[in-house]
């Protein structure tokens, strides 16, 4: 399992933020050269990418480039992977084809660096027509998660931005479902308001609530934050081994029903306990007894 | 690469470089930066080096630097190029 709990976008033509993004130790490092570059700069952002790609540590999270979209910049964008990339982020995806098309981009640089069907896609999900179509887009080739982008959706559909955040509840719950139907993981969208930390974390706590796996960052004073709101605490930790010890007691013994403190461990509760420990394992604060 | 035209990459700021390129005869290079002469002496190195990376031979090259690491040196050389340049 990958842990994708923070995903820091870092622009694309900004050496400064590059050299020094590892130190916020996010899982995942967004070199993007999409929104964060304009199109005067696509070309020499593109030039500092690779090459902080080929000479400069990154850290140890996942590395990924948010790639223009195919017709715009996207296919000369992949050109400059190498092997520390496992991932594409790809922006305003509407359909299974937009993904199609770039998987098929995909294929020609890989064959090169002997890594065939390696590169996963992080398929982008902005607008009205991609959140209907997120059931087609979560099965499409790659895709390995499937992430969010209020600010756009939300123009999209004529709406507001609220910090109730209503006017994204379908489509972030769309995406979730679509998703975790599809076997992969949802990540949600970025909390604009780089100052509020204390909403952040309500708002991150609520995202984990709703089944997203992490969310993206803007800003570095963002990651801690959000990696303790997908952390699982040391209570849900506890809580998870007694209901993995109730049941091995409970197949030890041969019982059909078991229960933890008078409640019924069905199926999806033993689900999550599992998923718990995975995750605490994955984000380092599982402690083997 | 031949330079044919005025171009430039990058930018006038922390940790970044501006480099300006323009035609000329065999490479003539000025920069300007704050740092000790030693240091100088290494971004003239990085900015020959990439260059001759990219068979530039003539060239007027002008280097402003903010404490650009070598690999942002260099990138910045190469955009530049590529923008004011076009294949021999």
């Amino acid at each position: 399992m990958k842990l994708r709990r923070s995903r820091l976008f870092i622009p694309g033509n900004n050496p400064r933020m590059i050299q020094t993004a590892k130190v916020f130790r996010p899982d995942m490092i967004i070199l993007d050269l999409e929104d964060a570059v304009g199109p005067a700069n696509k070309d020499e952002a593109r030039i500092l990418v690779k090459n902080a790609l080929r000479h400069v540590d990154l850290g140890c999270g996942e590395i990924s480039i948010r790639v223009n979209p195919v017709g715009e910049g996207g296919e000369e964008d992949i050109r400059i992977i190498n092997e520390k990339v496992s991932a594409i982020v790809m922006p305003k995806v509407e359909s299974a084809k937009d993904v199609e098309e770039m998987a098929n981009a995909l294929q020609g640089i890989e064959d090169p660096m002997d890594r065939l069907g390696e590169i996963e896609i992080i398929a982008t999900i902005e607008s009205a027509r991609g959140v209907l179509n997120a059931p087609d887009i979560a099965r499409a080739p790659r895709v390995s998660a499937l992430a969010f982008g209020a600010e756009d959706y939300t123009k999209d559909i004529g709406g507001e931005r609220t910090k109730e955040g209503y006017e994204t509840l379908f489509a972030r719950s769309m995406i979730v479902a679509a998703a975790k139907a599809a076997g992969i993981q949802a990540l949600d969208t970025v909390y604009s308001d780089v100052k509020d930390l204390e909403g952040l974390y309500e708002d991150t706590v609520r995202s984990r609530k709703m089944g997203f796996d992490g969310r993206s960052a803007i800003h570095p004073s963002q990651v801690d934050v959000i990696h303790r709101a997908y952390t699982p605490s040391p209570e849900e930790i506890e809580w998870s081994k007694q209901v993995i010890g109730a049941l091995e007691e409970g197949k030890k013994a041969g019982t059909g029903a078991v229960s933890l403190n008078g409640k019924m461990i069905d199926k999806p509760v033993a689900k999550r306990a599992e998923r718990i420990i995975t995750l605490a394992k994955a984000a380092g604060v599982f402690k083997e007894e | 690469m031949k330079i044919v035209q005025p171009a430039s990459a990058g930018k006038y700021g922390r940790d970044d470089a501006l480099v300006e390129i323009q035609p000329g005869r065999g490479i003539d290079m000025e920069i300007k930066c704050s740092a000790p002469s030693l240091v100088m002496k290494n971004i003239e190195r990085e900015v020959l080096e990439a260059l001759d990376e990219m068979e530039v031979r003539d060239a007027k090259v002008s280097v402003s630097e903010k404490g650009a690491l070598p690999w942002v040196l260099k990138s910045r050389v190469e955009a530049a190029v590529m923008r004011a340049g076009v294949n021999d």
